[in-house]
């Protein structure tokens, strides 16, 4: 079987549709300038139903990607293919991000809904090129498209041909280190409100996992949990003891040595089979014991199904 | 031998040689037999008979597959047919175990065995001695009561909770209740398969188990406590130290908490005293010996079931372990097939010519072949071989004490080795999987051999001293079974 040719953003990203100076300076008008100037030059999608979902998904989350980057996207039913335009502005555009960094960079992206991976494997050669670009002012400072477009094709990054593990996991996970004790761990589990968080050792190598179901057991030891029934207790206060100790229970003591792994570069569908044959939520991202990531059932399906 | 190693996925060539060994062994022992003029059925059954003790040493998770090929290979060379494999497959042991097994995932699911399990972990002034000697005592009863792989699965989580709260390495402790409950295993009908299973083939009631195994099996476990307390004495100490320290810092083992258990302690004495009444409830209604014993388990497994319609079906299906219940019904068949075939007469034959018909000389000899036997072979399997030649002895002697040596052999001889038992084996793996520990072969026969032998030294030297008073009690109670046919 012959290898399907890999892409590059350049494939995808036409010069017609790079706007290098744009004239707004807000999220929305921007986000519109762009998509009009799409329409115009390839047509093929309803360009009021596209803004709509777009700001939609954007009023939800912030699509910033990288300080000053942002990639305003919608998958939409009627789509052929990915359709890319990008906006350039010199003042920046205002995305209303909590951090107030101005953004230079506007990656529009419509995808076919029945490409439910082209957007998160776009998402993931943009990465690439951005890391080879080092300074998002480069890209910025752009005063043609053909500059933009050369300066994209340089970096050289490919659109991966499958999306795979490394492509949706989240590459800075929470972890605790198995030195770390009980108290620590109830600090994360609250704070980031996470049901499994990976141990590892000084290395980042992997030493096991800690979830809330541990966590639950070690105040309710497994003979409690052999009743069925246990509505008539009505006084248990397994807690205390827990309580008192948390500042000396080590996670090494608790933690469990089985979990759910892949490596980096298996593909996503894989990942759907252990999330449902293994029924776990949670899936480490390995590269030897190395931690890379972690993907969650969460985090996989809004990335496959609404990012 | 059912290894980690047999456990483990096989490579082809290993499956391969095997097969070989075992094919090669079971054929040889046919020809030898043909040689030394046993009839061609004799020859084929204890070749089948062979195949299926080897199968269990070689093919520990295949044994299933080796007795069905084995029933398979009797019916189609005509040694048995199908309407006597249905009556020596003791159709009525195997439901006996079944609802029992039902019967046990209620009580754990009505809270019984986490009643005794806080009663333990809360009992006052404990220390290292008191916990271990209460637990290991606890977890014979609970053999007596239940069976011996129910009894150490649930006593086993115990000892890793207090061990896991104090530190320690749980594995002297476990060993200990381990052996424990191999020897409690002998004291009832219930304790262990091969209980039921002598029972019915010797015609022995509830009754029968309680006046002469249960308390020849108390002594045996005091001397196994005693033995094992000394044996790891050190590491008692250790306990003790652990534990004052924890309860100094006001910590306790396990949560406090009154757990609701008087609908499963209701189940428990429901069950036992059906079982214990079985014979005078037979005699009452004039039913057929044992009856009410072998339907007991399944009358309160019934009601239960009816009292707790949401969970009828994960008991039957969950609760019950149907791979080793088809595999003792075939191996059961297997075994009447010898009788059937009159190999066992010829077998008693030869036993009786070799060892004469004194039960002094009898009893050791029955109890030490049982318990080496026992202690590398299932105990099933090496009963249901033994019971057709002790049946047949029976004909010709006073065999009562006969078949209590078959059982305290079967019972303590599962101490000698790390493989003896199915509880052995199931505690060391919930060991390994819990703490990743893993028990050395030497470790284990070296307190394993030395407890068993003074577990089967006093079992002995008890029969020795009842046998005249079995003799009379017999006589009186006419349990014409194991009394020697004038």
């Amino acid at each position: 079987m012959t290898p399907k040719p890999t892409l590059q953003i350049t494939d995808v990203l036409h010069e017609r549709n790079v706007i290098c100076n744009l004239e707004s300076r807000a999220r929305d008008g921007a986000i519109a300038e762009l998509l009009d100037h799409l329409h115009r030059n390839e047509g093929g999608f309803d360009r009021d139903q596209a803004l709509a979902e777009i700001l939609i998904r954007e009023k939800a989350a912030s699509t910033i990607i990288h300080p000053g980057v942002a990639l305003p996207h919608a998958r939409l039913d009627d789509l052929d293919c990915l359709k890319l335009a990008v906006g350039l502005s010199a003042q920046g555009v205002d995305f209303l991000s909590p951090e107030n960094v101005p953004v230079r960079a506007i990656f529009l992206i419509l995808t076919p809904k029945s490409q439910p991976g082209a957007y998160l494997q776009f998402l993931a050669g943009l990465s690439r090129t951005l890391s080879a670009l080092k300074e998002v002012g480069l890209l910025a400072g752009c005063s043609t498209p053909a500059e933009l477009c050369g300066l994209l094709a340089g970096g050289g990054a490919h659109l991966p041909p499958f999306l795979s593990a490394s492509h949706v996991m989240n590459p800075q996970p929470v972890t605790l280190l198995e030195s770390d004790h009980l108290g620590r761990a109830l600090d994360l589990f609250c704070v980031h409100r996470l049901y499994d968080i990976p141990v590892v050792d000084e290395q980042g190598d992997v030493r096991g996992v800690v979830s809330l179901e541990d966590v639950l057991g070690l105040s309710m030891p497994e003979h409690v949990r052999w009743v069925e029934d246990l509505t008539p207790i009505l006084q248990f206060e397994p807690f205390a003891d827990l309580l008192r100790k948390e500042q000396e229970t080590r996670l090494a003591d608790f933690m469990r040595e089985e979990y759910a792994s892949v490596a980096p570069d298996v593909p996503a569908i894989q990942l759907a089979r252990i999330f449902l044959a293994e029924g776990v939520r949670q899936i480490l991202v390995l590269d030897g014991r190395k931690l890379m990531g972690v993907v969650t059932l969460s985090g996989f399906i809004a990335k496959l199904f609404w990012a | 031998m059912h290894t980690e190693e047999s456990r483990a996925e096989l490579s082809s060539a290993a499956l391969a040689r095997r097969l070989l060994i075992l094919l090669g062994v079971s054929a040889g022992a046919g020809l030898l037999g043909w040689r030394i003029g046993l009839e061609p059925h004799q020859c084929i059954a204890g070749g089948v008979f062979l195949a299926t003790i080897l199968g269990t040493l070689l093919f520990w998770h295949l044994r299933l597959s080796i007795a069905f090929l084995g029933v398979s290979v009797l019916i189609l060379t005509r040694s048995f047919d199908i309407p006597r494999f249905v009556e020596s497959a003791s159709l009525p042991v195997i439901l006996f175990l079944a609802g029992m097994m039902i019967v046990v995932g209620a009580l754990r699911d009505l809270g019984f065995f986490t009643w005794v399990v806080q009663a333990i972990i809360s009992m006052p002034g404990m220390t290292g001695r008191r916990f271990i000697t209460v637990t290991a005592v606890a977890s014979a009863l609970l053999a007596c009561l239940v069976d011996e792989v129910t009894s150490m699965i649930f006593i086993s989580v115990l000892i890793f909770q207090v061990c896991d709260r104090l530190k320690l390495n749980p594995a002297p402790y476990l060993i200990i209740c381990v052996l424990c409950t191999n020897v409690g295993s002998a004291g009832t009908m219930m304790g262990n398969p091969v209980g039921i299973y002598i029972g019915t083939q010797a015609g022995l009631t509830f009754q029968d188990f309680i006046v002469w195994a249960f308390p020849i099996m108390l002594l045996a476990l005091a001397t196994t406590v005693a033995v094992t307390l000394f044996w790891y004495r050190v590491e008692l100490r250790e306990f003790d130290t652990r534990l004052a320290a924890r309860l100094e810092r006001n910590l306790s083992l396990a949560p406090r908490l009154d757990v609701p258990y008087k609908r499963s302690l209701a189940l428990l004495i429901g069950t036992f005293t059906l079982i214990a009444l079985h014979h005078q409830i037979e005699g009452f209604l004039k039913l057929e010996k044992n009856s009410v014993l072998l339907i007991a388990p399944l009358i309160c497994a019934g009601i239960t079931m009816i009292l707790r319609p949401g969970r009828a079906r994960h008991y039957v299906e969950r609760e019950i372990d149907w791979w080793t219940l088809l595999f003792f019904m075939l191996l059961f068949a297997v075994a009447g097939t010898l009788e059937h075939v009159g190999l066992t007469t010829r077998m008693a034959q030869a036993f009786t010519a070799r060892f004469g018909h004194e039960p002094a000389t009898l009893i050791p000899v029955v109890m030490a072949t049982t318990a080496l036997g026992s202690a590398f072979v299932d105990n099933v399997v090496f009963v249901a071989a033994f019971s057709p030649v002790i049946r047949s002895l029976s004909q010709t002697m006073f065999a009562l004490p006969l078949w209590w040596a078959l059982l305290f052999g079967a019972c303590f001889g599962g101490n000698i080795t790390m493989i003896g038992s199915t509880a052995n084996i199931v505690a060391l793996g919930l060991l390994e999987k819990h703490s990743h520990i893993r028990i050395r072969f030497l470790q284990w026969l070296k307190v394993g051999a030395v407890s068993a032998l003074f577990a089967c030294l006093v079992a002995w030297g008890m029969l020795r001293v009842l046998s005249p008073a079995m003799e009379r009690y017999a006589s009186r109670l006419h349990t014409a079974s194991a009394v020697p046919v004038p």
